[in-house]
């Protein structure tokens, strides 16, 4: 067995907690959200949305702190090597990502054929995030999830390098860019111009190009990160 | 032939030196205790040895090769530490799943044994044991990977007595059929005394004593009496301790003395005292 299937298998382990956690959330989503819509009977259909589908992404962002900082520190004492935990990591947030990618097109198809879970409700097949083509609707719900993964892998690898002081630095430090760009924004009165730019490209560019950007970004960061981690 | 081989290995953290200059060699298929007090530098110098920290200087090889991010080094290493930290929701026989995936050696007969004579309980999650059963998951896991390389950094935090006999019994025992390198760090010496063949002092980041544990065993001695004939018995070797009560004299020394012991008694020190007033070295006589 090689060192990257090793890690692998050792991070698949308690694979419910790996893989399967936002998936719960989104059964129970649907289905919340499905009785709420059977019971208020007098809701138009045009109001029957809702953005339940948030829960799916969100519920996943225990996964890789889990992973990095506690399953990882197990790993290297049965000397798995960084590199190797790496390797695997990027792996799982690629399969994590194909399967939400897959799993909510099916399923988004399936709301489409049974009228909205037989209630005329729409969990996954928002107008903003529909796409006619299977493979676009794929990278739609996928890339996201690969964003959600790869920035919350960041964020416990500055946690495992650094410690609580990192984290605390690298928050501040986020929010000094975040209020120094909404400055610059303001002052050159292009904050407008930056909306109307993403406003007018087309939603999969919106939803999966830009977002893929981010996923390199953390990610190059996060796998810097980890080969100066300690345990 | 030598399973570590460090030379002048020096670590460095933030304004402080946990390591200057060790240099030490740990032979293939033996029991080795590496001993010394707390902050002697003996969880930086295995952890190091183990991949998981790197050195500031020095060469340091395992198996004949660099442990840094060295997967055909690491495979062969088990590294078992007291705070040994499991993953949230991992039960016993999850952790011993992880462990056979990751050890090469694994057996899990062996583990099962073990899990029997420890009394672990397998579907417990792991946060919810006592201090003293998750020390005894670590000795499983350490045991049974039959890692060419196994280190224990005070594997028995919380364990009782028994548990303890338990492990220095099945660690001989496997041993005896299945020859590797142990690197067992403690500080109840006494306990271990018997098990190690071979022994490394630290003290203040730097190696105070380093020989095979036979000889360390007859080597040092106590000697006393009547203070003159104590002083003149051991005059001209190095003593590691001296106490005078009354007219008479206990003097430790680091070797017996070639004369006639005329007068005076001479009993060879235990490992722990001899341990003891090593590393107390800088302490009055």
């Amino acid at each position: 067995m090689s060192p990257t299937e090793k890690a692998l298998r050792i991070q698949a382990l308690k694979a419910k907690h790996t893989f399967a956690i936002q998936w719960y959330s989104l059964v129970i989503a649907i289905g919340l959200v499905a009785v709420t819509f059977a019971v208020a009977k007098d809701v138009p259909y045009q109001h029957r949305t809702t953005g339940a589908l948030s829960a799916f992404y969100l519920s996943s962002v225990g996964t890789q702190p889990w992973l990095i900082n506690q399953v990882f520190p197990f790993a290297m004492a049965l000397s798995v090597s960084r590199n190797a935990f790496v390797r695997a990591t990027m792996l799982i947030i690629a399969v994590e990502a194909l399967v939400a990618g897959v799993g909510l097109t099916v399923l988004s198809r399936l709301e489409s054929a049974t009228h909205g879970w037989f209630v005329h409700m729409r969990l996954l097949n928002m107008p903003y995030i529909h796409q006619d083509n299977a493979f676009t609707q794929f990278l739609v719900y996928g890339v996201p999830m690969a964003v959600v993964s790869t920035m919350m892998a960041f964020i416990a690898a500055v946690f495992r390098a650094f410690g609580q002081i990192g984290l605390w630095v690298f928050a501040v430090g986020l929010a000094v860019v975040a209020v120094a760009i909404i400055m610059v924004l303001t002052l050159t009165h292009s904050a407008d111009g930056i909306l109307h730019f993403f406003g007018s490209q087309p939603m999969l560019a919106d939803l999966a190009l830009y977002p893929l950007a981010l996923v390199v970004l953390f990610g190059t960061g996060w796998a810097l990160l980890m080969k100066r981690a300690r345990v | 032939m030598s399973a570590v081989l460090v030379k002048d290995l020096t670590m460095r953290y933030r304004g402080h030196t946990a390591l200057h200059g060790v240099g030490l060699e740990f032979q293939e298929n033996t029991i080795h205790g590496l001993l010394g007090r707390n902050g002697a530098g003996k969880t930086t110098l295995m952890r190091i040895l183990t991949g998981q920290e790197f050195e500031t200087s020095g060469r340091v090889e395992v198996f004949g090769q660099a442990p840094r991010e060295n997967e055909a080094v690491l495979r062969k290493v088990c590294f078992i530490r007291e705070s040994l930290k499991y993953p949230n929701y991992y039960k016993l026989r999850e952790a011993l799943a992880a462990a056979s995936i990751a050890c090469d050696g694994w057996d899990a007969a062996f583990a099962a044994r073990l899990v029997r004579d420890f009394q672990l309980p397998a579907n417990r999650q792991l946060k919810k044991l006592s201090r003293g059963q998750l020390s005894a998951v670590g000795i499983v896991i350490g045991l049974a990977s039959r890692a060419p390389l196994t280190l224990f950094d005070e594997p028995y935090l919380g364990l009782d007595a028994v548990a303890r006999q338990i492990f220095y019994d099945r660690l001989l025992e496997d041993f005896a059929e299945h020859p590797r390198t142990v690197v067992l760090s403690t500080h109840l010496i006494d306990e271990v005394a018997d098990l190690i063949e071979h022994v490394v002092l630290v003290d203040g980041g730097r190696v105070v004593l380093d020989a095979d544990a036979d000889e360390l065993r007859g080597r040092a001695v106590s000697v006393s009496g009547p203070a003159e004939a104590v002083a003149a018995y051991a005059d001209g070797v190095p003593s590691l301790h001296r106490s005078a009560l009354g007219g008479r004299l206990r003097v430790a020394l680091a070797h017996r003395p070639d004369g006639p012991a005329d007068g005076v008694s001479v009993e060879p020190l235990s490992l722990q005292e001899l341990i003891v007033l090593t590393t107390n070295q800088g302490d009055p006589k």
